[in-house]
Protein backbone atom coordinates (compact mmCIF):
# COMPACT_ATOMS: atom_id res chain seq x y z
CA UNK A 1 0.00 0.00 0.00
CA UNK A 2 2.51 2.49 0.70
CA UNK A 3 4.09 1.70 -2.91
CA UNK A 4 1.12 3.03 -4.35
CA UNK A 5 0.73 5.76 -2.06
CA UNK A 6 4.12 6.88 -3.52
CA UNK A 7 3.88 6.14 -6.46
CA UNK A 8 0.74 8.00 -6.73
CA UNK A 9 2.29 10.94 -5.05
CA UNK A 10 4.55 10.45 -8.04
CA UNK A 11 2.67 10.60 -10.79
CA UNK A 12 0.99 14.06 -9.39
CA UNK A 13 3.58 15.35 -9.47
CA UNK A 14 5.49 14.77 -12.47
CA UNK A 15 1.51 15.79 -14.11
CA UNK A 16 1.50 18.98 -11.85
CA UNK A 17 4.92 19.92 -13.60
CA UNK A 18 3.93 19.08 -16.79
CA UNK A 19 0.75 21.44 -16.33
CA UNK A 20 2.74 24.18 -14.78
CA UNK A 21 5.10 23.72 -17.47
CA UNK A 22 2.10 23.93 -20.08
CA UNK A 23 0.95 27.32 -18.63
CA UNK A 24 4.18 28.60 -19.15
CA UNK A 25 5.82 27.57 -22.56
CA UNK A 26 2.08 27.54 -24.30
CA UNK A 27 1.95 29.64 -27.43
CA UNK A 28 -1.29 30.97 -28.57
CA UNK A 29 -1.79 29.97 -32.25
CA UNK A 30 -2.00 33.79 -32.89
CA UNK A 31 1.74 34.02 -31.64
CA UNK A 32 3.09 31.06 -33.37
CA UNK A 33 3.79 32.80 -36.70
CA UNK A 34 7.54 34.09 -37.13
CA UNK A 35 9.71 35.23 -39.91
CA UNK A 36 8.79 37.15 -43.61
CA UNK A 37 5.17 36.58 -44.16
CA UNK A 38 5.85 37.05 -48.17
CA UNK A 39 4.25 40.16 -48.94
CA UNK A 40 6.51 43.00 -50.38
CA UNK A 41 6.92 45.70 -52.80
CA UNK A 42 10.42 47.19 -54.26
CA UNK A 43 10.12 50.85 -55.02
CA UNK A 44 11.75 52.54 -57.77
CA UNK A 45 14.60 53.59 -55.65
CA UNK A 46 15.39 50.39 -55.15
CA UNK A 47 13.67 50.15 -51.33
CA UNK A 48 12.10 47.18 -50.46
CA UNK A 49 9.50 46.86 -48.06
CA UNK A 50 8.07 43.60 -46.44
CA UNK A 51 6.20 42.15 -43.69
CA UNK A 52 7.30 39.87 -41.15
CA UNK A 53 5.93 38.51 -37.72
CA UNK A 54 7.09 39.10 -34.50
CA UNK A 55 6.04 36.18 -32.13
CA UNK A 56 2.72 36.82 -34.58
CA UNK A 57 2.46 40.21 -34.83
CA UNK A 58 2.39 41.87 -38.04
CA UNK A 59 5.10 44.03 -38.80
CA UNK A 60 5.61 46.75 -41.73
CA UNK A 61 10.05 46.92 -42.33
CA UNK A 62 11.72 49.20 -45.15
CA UNK A 63 15.11 48.80 -46.13
CA UNK A 64 17.11 51.40 -47.95
CA UNK A 65 20.23 51.38 -46.45
CA UNK A 66 19.48 50.78 -42.77
CA UNK A 67 16.03 48.47 -42.14
CA UNK A 68 13.36 50.44 -40.45
CA UNK A 69 10.46 49.15 -38.42
CA UNK A 70 7.42 51.36 -39.94
CA UNK A 71 4.35 49.58 -38.53
CA UNK A 72 3.45 46.86 -35.88
CA UNK A 73 -0.25 45.44 -35.35
CA UNK A 74 -1.26 42.83 -32.41
CA UNK A 75 -1.18 39.44 -33.19
CA UNK A 76 -4.74 39.21 -34.08
CA UNK A 77 -4.31 41.11 -37.33
CA UNK A 78 -2.32 40.60 -40.40
CA UNK A 79 -1.17 42.72 -42.91
CA UNK A 80 -2.76 41.10 -46.57
CA UNK A 81 -0.95 43.19 -49.35
CA UNK A 82 1.16 46.41 -49.31
CA UNK A 83 2.84 48.62 -51.93
CA UNK A 84 4.96 51.43 -52.04
CA UNK A 85 3.89 54.68 -53.41
CA UNK A 86 5.21 56.11 -56.61
CA UNK A 87 7.07 58.64 -55.07
CA UNK A 88 8.65 56.24 -52.56
CA UNK A 89 7.80 58.29 -49.77
CA UNK A 90 5.02 56.03 -47.91
CA UNK A 91 3.82 53.14 -48.22
CA UNK A 92 0.08 51.29 -48.71
CA UNK A 93 -1.02 48.38 -46.72
CA UNK A 94 -4.04 46.88 -46.42
CA UNK A 95 -4.96 44.63 -43.12
CA UNK A 96 -7.78 42.39 -41.28
CA UNK A 97 -8.27 39.77 -38.84
CA UNK A 98 -6.00 37.46 -38.74
CA UNK A 99 -8.64 34.77 -38.39
CA UNK A 100 -11.29 35.45 -41.24
CA UNK A 101 -14.69 35.60 -40.46
CA UNK A 102 -18.19 36.96 -41.59
CA UNK A 103 -17.77 39.91 -40.02
CA UNK A 104 -14.13 40.63 -40.95
CA UNK A 105 -13.28 44.21 -42.97
CA UNK A 106 -10.32 45.16 -44.45
CA UNK A 107 -8.38 48.25 -43.92
CA UNK A 108 -6.36 50.65 -46.12
CA UNK A 109 -3.58 52.59 -44.67
CA UNK A 110 -1.22 54.87 -45.61
CA UNK A 111 2.10 55.07 -43.83
CA UNK A 112 4.60 58.48 -43.92
CA UNK A 113 8.23 56.30 -43.91
CA UNK A 114 10.49 59.22 -42.23
CA UNK A 115 7.38 60.30 -39.81
CA UNK A 116 5.94 56.86 -39.27
CA UNK A 117 2.13 58.54 -39.31
CA UNK A 118 -0.39 55.99 -40.18
CA UNK A 119 -3.46 57.19 -41.71
CA UNK A 120 -6.53 55.43 -42.48
CA UNK A 121 -7.83 55.86 -46.14
CA UNK A 122 -10.73 53.45 -46.32
CA UNK A 123 -12.42 50.54 -44.47
CA UNK A 124 -14.45 47.75 -46.64
CA UNK A 125 -16.28 45.16 -45.23
CA UNK A 126 -14.90 42.78 -47.45
CA UNK A 127 -11.70 41.43 -47.94
CA UNK A 128 -9.19 43.30 -49.69
CA UNK A 129 -6.77 40.47 -50.82
CA UNK A 130 -4.06 42.67 -53.12
CA UNK A 131 -3.33 46.04 -54.09
CA UNK A 132 -2.02 47.86 -57.10
CA UNK A 133 -1.27 51.74 -57.97
CA UNK A 134 -1.60 52.80 -61.59
CA UNK A 135 1.53 53.69 -62.92
CA UNK A 136 -0.55 56.18 -64.75
CA UNK A 137 -2.14 58.02 -62.10
CA UNK A 138 -0.41 57.78 -58.83
CA UNK A 139 -4.16 58.57 -56.55
CA UNK A 140 -5.47 55.82 -58.87
CA UNK A 141 -5.16 52.40 -56.69
CA UNK A 142 -6.72 48.81 -58.12
CA UNK A 143 -7.36 45.87 -55.51
CA UNK A 144 -8.88 42.89 -55.41
CA UNK A 145 -11.86 42.45 -53.06
CA UNK A 146 -13.11 39.08 -51.74
CA UNK A 147 -16.73 38.98 -50.97
CA UNK A 148 -17.43 35.60 -49.63
CA UNK A 149 -16.05 33.00 -47.33
CA UNK A 150 -16.00 29.06 -47.73
CA UNK A 151 -14.39 26.28 -45.25
CA UNK A 152 -12.77 23.46 -46.71
CA UNK A 153 -13.78 21.29 -44.28
CA UNK A 154 -15.38 21.60 -40.40
CA UNK A 155 -12.42 23.65 -38.18
CA UNK A 156 -10.46 24.83 -41.10
CA UNK A 157 -10.09 28.27 -41.28
CA UNK A 158 -11.91 30.62 -43.77
CA UNK A 159 -11.04 31.25 -47.01
CA UNK A 160 -12.07 34.32 -48.63
CA UNK A 161 -13.69 34.37 -52.41
CA UNK A 162 -15.85 35.59 -54.95
CA UNK A 163 -13.33 38.17 -56.14
CA UNK A 164 -13.39 41.18 -58.15
CA UNK A 165 -11.60 44.20 -59.13
CA UNK A 166 -12.14 47.18 -58.24
CA UNK A 167 -10.42 50.65 -58.03
CA UNK A 168 -10.15 53.63 -55.83
CA UNK A 169 -9.96 57.22 -56.33
CA UNK A 170 -7.92 59.15 -53.83
CA UNK A 171 -8.68 62.65 -54.53
CA UNK A 172 -12.32 62.16 -54.39
CA UNK A 173 -12.63 59.28 -52.38
CA UNK A 174 -14.65 57.33 -54.67
CA UNK A 175 -14.67 53.28 -55.29
CA UNK A 176 -15.54 51.84 -58.85
CA UNK A 177 -15.94 48.12 -59.53
CA UNK A 178 -14.90 46.82 -62.93
CA UNK A 179 -15.24 42.94 -63.08
CA UNK A 180 -18.39 41.29 -62.26
CA UNK A 181 -16.78 37.69 -62.12
CA UNK A 182 -17.46 36.56 -58.88
CA UNK A 183 -14.32 34.51 -59.26
CA UNK A 184 -13.40 31.75 -57.08
CA UNK A 185 -9.29 32.77 -57.04
CA UNK A 186 -7.14 36.02 -58.54
CA UNK A 187 -4.38 37.90 -58.15
CA UNK A 188 -0.97 38.85 -59.21
CA UNK A 189 -3.03 42.43 -60.30
CA UNK A 190 -1.20 44.44 -62.53
CA UNK A 191 -2.09 47.87 -64.08
CA UNK A 192 -1.08 48.37 -67.41
CA UNK A 193 1.56 51.44 -67.75
CA UNK A 194 0.46 51.93 -71.58
CA UNK A 195 -3.02 51.91 -71.82
CA UNK A 196 -6.32 51.46 -69.47
CA UNK A 197 -5.94 48.49 -68.51
CA UNK A 198 -5.21 45.69 -66.04
CA UNK A 199 -3.72 42.14 -66.16
CA UNK A 200 -5.04 39.51 -63.59
CA UNK A 201 -4.12 35.78 -63.15
CA UNK A 202 -7.29 33.69 -62.61
CA UNK A 203 -8.97 30.47 -64.03
CA UNK A 204 -9.50 30.30 -67.74
CA UNK A 205 -13.33 28.60 -67.51
CA UNK A 206 -14.52 30.28 -70.57
CA UNK A 207 -15.11 26.53 -72.30
CA UNK A 208 -16.90 25.21 -68.96
CA UNK A 209 -20.47 24.81 -68.64
CA UNK A 210 -20.87 22.15 -65.47
CA UNK A 211 -19.22 22.34 -62.29
CA UNK A 212 -18.25 18.63 -62.51
CA UNK A 213 -15.25 20.03 -65.32
CA UNK A 214 -14.21 22.60 -63.00
CA UNK A 215 -10.80 20.45 -62.69
CA UNK A 216 -10.03 20.92 -66.32
CA UNK A 217 -9.54 24.80 -65.72
CA UNK A 218 -6.96 26.59 -65.94
CA UNK A 219 -4.60 29.42 -64.47
CA UNK A 220 -4.10 31.87 -67.28
CA UNK A 221 -3.08 35.52 -67.58
CA UNK A 222 -5.71 37.87 -68.64
CA UNK A 223 -5.74 41.28 -69.68
CA UNK A 224 -8.97 43.16 -69.26
CA UNK A 225 -9.65 46.29 -70.93
CA UNK A 226 -11.08 48.77 -68.48
CA UNK A 227 -13.31 50.52 -70.73
CA UNK A 228 -15.14 47.28 -71.83
CA UNK A 229 -14.90 44.68 -68.72
CA UNK A 230 -16.26 41.75 -70.91
CA UNK A 231 -13.64 41.99 -73.53
CA UNK A 232 -11.18 40.34 -71.79
CA UNK A 233 -8.78 38.10 -73.09
CA UNK A 234 -5.90 35.14 -72.46
CA UNK A 235 -2.30 36.45 -72.74
CA UNK A 236 -1.68 34.28 -75.36
CA UNK A 237 0.62 31.22 -74.10
CA UNK A 238 1.13 27.86 -76.30
CA UNK A 239 -2.48 25.52 -75.41
CA UNK A 240 -0.78 22.89 -73.62
CA UNK A 241 1.10 25.34 -71.23
CA UNK A 242 0.32 24.01 -67.36
CA UNK A 243 -1.67 26.09 -65.21
CA UNK A 244 0.32 28.88 -64.06
CA UNK A 245 -0.31 31.58 -61.25
CA UNK A 246 1.56 34.59 -59.55
CA UNK A 247 3.27 36.42 -62.57
CA UNK A 248 4.91 39.65 -63.69
CA UNK A 249 5.04 41.36 -66.76
CA UNK A 250 8.57 42.53 -68.60
CA UNK A 251 7.24 44.71 -71.31
CA UNK A 252 10.31 46.02 -72.39
CA UNK A 253 11.24 41.97 -73.09
CA UNK A 254 8.06 40.86 -74.13
CA UNK A 255 8.43 38.42 -71.55
CA UNK A 256 5.75 37.40 -69.08
CA UNK A 257 7.74 35.88 -66.06
CA UNK A 258 5.44 33.47 -64.10
CA UNK A 259 5.42 30.42 -61.57
CA UNK A 260 4.21 27.29 -61.97
CA UNK A 261 4.58 23.72 -60.85
CA UNK A 262 7.69 22.29 -61.84
CA UNK A 263 8.25 19.12 -60.26
CA UNK A 264 7.28 16.58 -57.37
CA UNK A 265 9.99 16.51 -54.85
CA UNK A 266 10.22 13.05 -52.71
CA UNK A 267 7.57 13.92 -50.01
CA UNK A 268 4.76 13.88 -52.95
CA UNK A 269 5.36 17.66 -52.62
CA UNK A 270 4.96 20.37 -55.47
CA UNK A 271 8.11 21.94 -56.15
CA UNK A 272 7.20 25.58 -57.86
CA UNK A 273 9.85 27.50 -59.79
CA UNK A 274 9.25 30.69 -62.04
CA UNK A 275 9.44 30.33 -65.88
CA UNK A 276 9.16 32.73 -68.59
CA UNK A 277 7.16 32.79 -72.03
CA UNK A 278 8.72 35.49 -74.71
CA UNK A 279 5.66 36.16 -76.77
CA UNK A 280 8.06 37.11 -79.69
CA UNK A 281 10.28 33.92 -79.89
CA UNK A 282 7.30 31.93 -78.26
CA UNK A 283 9.37 30.01 -76.13
CA UNK A 284 9.34 29.36 -72.62
CA UNK A 285 12.57 29.20 -70.43
CA UNK A 286 12.48 27.61 -66.75
CA UNK A 287 14.17 30.80 -64.49
CA UNK A 288 14.59 28.98 -61.34
CA UNK A 289 15.68 25.94 -60.14
CA UNK A 290 15.50 26.41 -56.23
CA UNK A 291 13.07 22.86 -55.69
CA UNK A 292 11.31 25.23 -53.35
CA UNK A 293 8.23 27.30 -53.72
CA UNK A 294 9.10 30.44 -55.21
CA UNK A 295 6.29 32.97 -55.80
CA UNK A 296 5.27 36.78 -55.92
CA UNK A 297 7.75 37.70 -58.90
CA UNK A 298 7.88 41.53 -58.97
CA UNK A 299 9.74 43.29 -61.45
CA UNK A 300 11.97 46.11 -60.18
CA UNK A 301 13.55 49.32 -61.10
CA UNK A 302 17.10 47.98 -61.37
CA UNK A 303 15.80 45.44 -63.98
CA UNK A 304 15.77 42.53 -61.56
CA UNK A 305 13.02 40.37 -60.55
CA UNK A 306 12.24 40.08 -56.96
CA UNK A 307 10.74 36.89 -55.49
CA UNK A 308 9.78 34.88 -52.67
CA UNK A 309 10.76 31.61 -51.77
CA UNK A 310 9.47 29.43 -49.17
CA UNK A 311 11.98 26.54 -48.56
CA UNK A 312 8.81 24.81 -46.31
CA UNK A 313 6.23 24.44 -48.64
CA UNK A 314 3.61 22.48 -47.55
CA UNK A 315 5.12 22.14 -43.86
CA UNK A 316 3.46 23.75 -40.83
CA UNK A 317 4.78 27.49 -41.12
CA UNK A 318 6.53 29.04 -44.10
CA UNK A 319 9.86 29.84 -44.52
CA UNK A 320 10.03 32.78 -46.50
CA UNK A 321 13.26 34.66 -48.03
CA UNK A 322 13.82 37.11 -50.62
CA UNK A 323 15.17 36.65 -54.00
CA UNK A 324 16.42 38.49 -56.84
CA UNK A 325 17.47 37.75 -60.31
CA UNK A 326 18.56 38.88 -64.06
CA UNK A 327 14.83 38.51 -66.46
CA UNK A 328 17.34 35.73 -67.82
CA UNK A 329 17.56 33.12 -64.60
CA UNK A 330 20.84 34.54 -64.23
CA UNK A 331 22.54 35.24 -61.21
CA UNK A 332 19.88 33.83 -58.87
CA UNK A 333 20.68 35.76 -55.38
CA UNK A 334 19.40 35.83 -51.88
CA UNK A 335 18.55 39.17 -50.76
CA UNK A 336 19.67 40.35 -47.49
CA UNK A 337 16.97 41.99 -45.62
CA UNK A 338 19.33 42.90 -42.41
CA UNK A 339 21.50 45.82 -42.09
CA UNK B 1 7.21 -17.09 -19.38
CA UNK B 2 4.73 -17.42 -17.47
CA UNK B 3 5.93 -14.47 -15.24
CA UNK B 4 7.07 -12.57 -18.02
CA UNK B 5 3.57 -12.14 -19.21
CA UNK B 6 2.39 -11.20 -15.71
CA UNK B 7 4.85 -8.33 -16.49
CA UNK B 8 3.40 -7.22 -19.61
CA UNK B 9 0.64 -5.31 -18.61
CA UNK B 10 2.59 -3.55 -15.71
CA UNK B 11 5.97 -2.61 -18.23
CA UNK B 12 3.28 -1.46 -20.30
CA UNK B 13 1.70 0.99 -18.37
CA UNK B 14 4.24 2.35 -17.06
CA UNK B 15 6.30 2.86 -20.90
CA UNK B 16 2.84 4.55 -21.68
CA UNK B 17 2.68 6.55 -18.52
CA UNK B 18 6.44 7.60 -19.75
CA UNK B 19 4.90 8.06 -23.52
CA UNK B 20 2.66 10.61 -22.24
CA UNK B 21 4.47 12.31 -20.68
CA UNK B 22 7.18 12.73 -23.18
CA UNK B 23 4.23 13.24 -26.37
CA UNK B 24 3.27 16.09 -24.41
CA UNK B 25 6.52 18.00 -23.93
CA UNK B 26 8.27 17.20 -26.91
CA UNK B 27 4.57 18.89 -28.22
CA UNK B 28 5.75 21.58 -25.43
CA UNK B 29 9.08 22.77 -26.64
CA UNK B 30 9.21 21.99 -30.30
CA UNK B 31 5.20 23.35 -31.24
CA UNK B 32 4.26 25.32 -28.42
CA UNK B 33 0.92 23.28 -28.06
CA UNK B 34 0.09 22.50 -24.38
CA UNK B 35 -2.68 19.30 -24.80
CA UNK B 36 -3.27 19.64 -21.23
CA UNK B 37 -6.51 17.50 -21.33
CA UNK B 38 -5.35 15.09 -23.51
CA UNK B 39 -2.32 14.34 -20.66
CA UNK B 40 -4.69 14.34 -17.50
CA UNK B 41 -6.96 11.55 -19.44
CA UNK B 42 -4.02 9.77 -20.70
CA UNK B 43 -1.82 9.80 -17.48
CA UNK B 44 -5.35 8.79 -15.43
CA UNK B 45 -5.63 5.75 -18.15
CA UNK B 46 -2.17 4.94 -17.36
CA UNK B 47 -2.37 4.98 -13.93
CA UNK B 48 -5.58 3.46 -13.87
CA UNK B 49 -4.22 0.28 -15.23
CA UNK B 50 -0.48 0.81 -13.52
CA UNK B 51 -3.42 0.34 -10.51
CA UNK B 52 -5.30 -2.68 -11.79
CA UNK B 53 -2.11 -4.56 -12.59
CA UNK B 54 -0.27 -4.22 -9.28
CA UNK B 55 -2.88 -4.74 -7.32
CA UNK B 56 -3.94 -8.87 -9.00
CA UNK B 57 -7.10 -8.73 -6.05
CA UNK B 58 -8.86 -5.37 -6.20
CA UNK B 59 -12.15 -4.95 -8.32
CA UNK B 60 -10.15 -2.61 -11.12
CA UNK B 61 -8.65 -6.17 -12.16
CA UNK B 62 -11.49 -8.02 -12.50
CA UNK B 63 -11.24 -8.88 -16.52
CA UNK B 64 -14.03 -6.78 -17.91
CA UNK B 65 -12.67 -3.61 -16.21
CA UNK B 66 -8.78 -4.05 -17.82
CA UNK B 67 -9.76 -4.50 -21.02
CA UNK B 68 -11.89 -1.50 -20.81
CA UNK B 69 -8.73 -0.01 -19.33
CA UNK B 70 -6.80 -1.27 -22.31
CA UNK B 71 -9.32 -0.03 -25.31
CA UNK B 72 -9.17 3.10 -23.36
CA UNK B 73 -5.22 3.28 -23.46
CA UNK B 74 -5.17 1.48 -27.03
CA UNK B 75 -6.98 5.45 -27.63
CA UNK B 76 -4.42 7.50 -25.89
CA UNK B 77 -1.48 5.96 -27.45
CA UNK B 78 -3.58 6.16 -31.10
CA UNK B 79 -4.52 10.09 -30.25
CA UNK B 80 -0.73 10.35 -29.10
CA UNK B 81 0.77 8.92 -32.18
CA UNK B 82 -1.55 11.25 -33.82
CA UNK B 83 0.00 13.95 -32.08
CA UNK B 84 3.51 13.15 -33.17
CA UNK B 85 2.92 13.35 -36.41
CA UNK B 86 2.70 17.07 -36.43
CA UNK B 87 6.33 17.40 -34.84
CA UNK B 88 9.72 17.27 -36.55
CA UNK B 89 10.50 14.65 -38.38
CA UNK B 90 13.17 12.86 -35.86
CA UNK B 91 10.44 13.36 -32.86
CA UNK B 92 7.70 12.03 -35.25
CA UNK B 93 9.68 8.64 -36.13
CA UNK B 94 10.69 7.95 -33.22
CA UNK B 95 7.61 8.40 -31.22
CA UNK B 96 5.56 7.15 -34.07
CA UNK B 97 7.30 3.40 -33.76
CA UNK B 98 6.84 3.35 -30.11
CA UNK B 99 3.37 4.18 -30.26
CA UNK B 100 2.99 1.40 -32.58
CA UNK B 101 4.88 -1.28 -30.04
CA UNK B 102 2.88 0.23 -27.57
CA UNK B 103 -0.59 0.14 -29.37
CA UNK B 104 1.05 -3.93 -30.25
CA UNK B 105 1.36 -4.31 -27.00
CA UNK B 106 -2.32 -2.86 -25.77
CA UNK B 107 -3.51 -5.78 -28.09
CA UNK B 108 -1.44 -8.50 -26.69
CA UNK B 109 -2.63 -7.52 -23.40
CA UNK B 110 -6.33 -7.59 -24.54
CA UNK B 111 -5.76 -11.51 -25.83
CA UNK B 112 -3.77 -11.80 -22.78
CA UNK B 113 -6.40 -10.99 -20.28
CA UNK B 114 -9.11 -12.61 -22.06
CA UNK B 115 -7.68 -15.82 -22.21
CA UNK B 116 -6.32 -15.50 -18.37
CA UNK B 117 -7.75 -18.22 -16.76
CA UNK B 118 -8.60 -21.90 -17.06
CA UNK B 119 -11.20 -21.12 -19.68
CA UNK B 120 -12.32 -24.29 -22.16
CA UNK B 121 -10.45 -24.42 -25.63
CA UNK B 122 -13.21 -23.28 -27.54
CA UNK B 123 -14.20 -20.68 -25.53
CA UNK B 124 -10.68 -19.23 -25.84
CA UNK B 125 -10.83 -19.89 -29.65
CA UNK B 126 -14.19 -17.75 -29.74
CA UNK B 127 -12.72 -15.25 -27.52
CA UNK B 128 -9.82 -14.61 -29.76
CA UNK B 129 -12.19 -14.45 -33.07
CA UNK B 130 -13.85 -11.93 -31.35
CA UNK B 131 -11.37 -9.82 -29.98
CA UNK B 132 -9.44 -9.96 -33.66
CA UNK B 133 -12.52 -8.82 -35.66
CA UNK B 134 -13.16 -6.19 -32.63
CA UNK B 135 -9.33 -4.91 -33.29
CA UNK B 136 -10.07 -4.46 -37.00
CA UNK B 137 -13.69 -3.49 -37.07
CA UNK B 138 -12.26 -0.58 -34.61
CA UNK B 139 -9.51 0.41 -36.58
CA UNK B 140 -12.05 0.48 -39.27
CA UNK B 141 -14.19 2.40 -37.55
CA UNK B 142 -11.74 5.53 -36.82
CA UNK B 143 -10.11 5.45 -40.06
CA UNK B 144 -12.95 5.41 -41.74
CA UNK B 145 -14.43 8.53 -39.67
CA UNK B 146 -11.18 10.33 -39.69
CA UNK B 147 -11.08 10.50 -43.70
CA UNK B 148 -14.91 11.47 -43.33
CA UNK B 149 -13.72 13.92 -40.92
CA UNK B 150 -10.76 15.05 -43.14
CA UNK B 151 -12.84 15.79 -46.38
CA UNK B 152 -16.25 16.39 -46.00
CA UNK B 153 -16.91 19.44 -46.64
CA UNK B 154 -19.67 20.71 -43.95
CA UNK B 155 -19.57 18.51 -41.40
CA UNK B 156 -21.65 15.16 -42.54
CA UNK B 157 -25.07 14.34 -40.62
CA UNK B 158 -24.55 10.36 -40.95
CA UNK B 159 -21.34 9.99 -39.02
CA UNK B 160 -23.04 8.28 -36.64
CA UNK B 161 -23.90 5.59 -39.17
CA UNK B 162 -20.26 4.44 -39.04
CA UNK B 163 -20.52 3.16 -35.28
CA UNK B 164 -23.54 1.21 -36.06
CA UNK B 165 -21.28 -2.47 -36.82
CA UNK B 166 -19.33 -1.35 -33.74
CA UNK B 167 -22.27 -1.59 -31.47
CA UNK B 168 -23.85 -4.65 -33.30
CA UNK B 169 -20.39 -6.24 -32.48
CA UNK B 170 -20.89 -5.35 -28.69
CA UNK B 171 -24.24 -6.96 -28.78
CA UNK B 172 -23.45 -10.06 -30.35
CA UNK B 173 -20.31 -10.41 -28.29
CA UNK B 174 -22.46 -9.86 -25.15
CA UNK B 175 -25.01 -12.25 -26.37
CA UNK B 176 -22.53 -15.14 -27.38
CA UNK B 177 -20.87 -15.41 -24.03
CA UNK B 178 -24.24 -15.70 -21.91
CA UNK B 179 -25.53 -18.32 -24.15
CA UNK B 180 -22.49 -19.63 -23.93
CA UNK B 181 -23.08 -20.18 -19.91
CA UNK B 182 -26.50 -21.80 -20.85
CA UNK B 183 -24.70 -24.20 -22.65
CA UNK B 184 -26.49 -23.72 -26.49
CA UNK B 185 -23.71 -24.14 -28.43
CA UNK B 186 -25.23 -24.05 -32.02
CA UNK B 187 -26.75 -20.23 -31.11
CA UNK B 188 -22.80 -19.39 -30.31
CA UNK B 189 -21.06 -20.82 -33.30
CA UNK B 190 -24.10 -19.14 -35.69
CA UNK B 191 -23.21 -15.55 -33.51
CA UNK B 192 -20.03 -16.06 -34.38
CA UNK B 193 -20.08 -17.07 -37.94
CA UNK B 194 -22.40 -13.61 -38.03
CA UNK B 195 -19.55 -12.08 -36.25
CA UNK B 196 -17.47 -12.33 -39.40
CA UNK B 197 -19.83 -10.30 -41.55
CA UNK B 198 -19.63 -6.96 -39.35
CA UNK B 199 -16.67 -5.43 -41.29
CA UNK B 200 -18.00 -6.34 -44.28
CA UNK B 201 -21.39 -4.20 -43.25
CA UNK B 202 -18.98 -1.41 -42.28
CA UNK B 203 -17.77 -1.08 -45.40
CA UNK B 204 -21.22 -1.23 -46.86
CA UNK B 205 -22.13 1.62 -44.87
CA UNK B 206 -19.10 3.44 -45.17
CA UNK B 207 -19.94 3.67 -49.14
CA UNK B 208 -23.39 4.63 -48.09
CA UNK B 209 -22.70 7.51 -46.19
CA UNK B 210 -19.65 8.99 -48.16
CA UNK B 211 -21.90 8.29 -51.25
CA UNK B 212 -21.49 6.34 -54.74
CA UNK B 213 -18.18 4.38 -53.94
CA UNK B 214 -15.68 6.12 -51.63
CA UNK B 215 -15.28 9.57 -52.18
Amino acid sequence: MRKTILFSCLIVLVTGICLLLGFTYNIPDEEKQQGLSGQFDVSSNGNIAYVTYEKGKPTLHVKSNQVKQIVQLPSNQSILDLAIMPDGKSVLYVNSDKELDEESSSTLHQVDIKSGVDKIIFTKDAIVTELAIDPKDENRLFYIQANKFSNYSPGATLYPYDCDVYSYQMENDKHQQHTELNKYSMSSLQVSSEDDSIYIQMDDDADVETEENGFETKGRVFKIPLANPDYKMVISIPEDTQDLYDFVLIPDRSELVYQAVANTNSAGIYEYELFSYNWETQSITQLTHLHAYAKYPIYGADGKVYFMVDDDFGGRDPENSLYRMNPDGSSVEEVSLEE
Amino acid sequence: MASYLLKLPLSLSVSLLLFTYTVYLVQLFTLGDAYMGWLLIGVLMSSALLFSCAHPRSWMSKRAVKNTLFIMNSLVVGSGTYLASDMDQMYSTILTIIGYLLLAGMFLGIYQTALATGLETNVKVLHVLNITIGIVLTLGTLYFLYILLLFSEDGNGAIWKLFVPLVIYGIIYFIQMKVLKAQRKRIVYTLAAIQFLIPVELILIWRAVAGGGGL
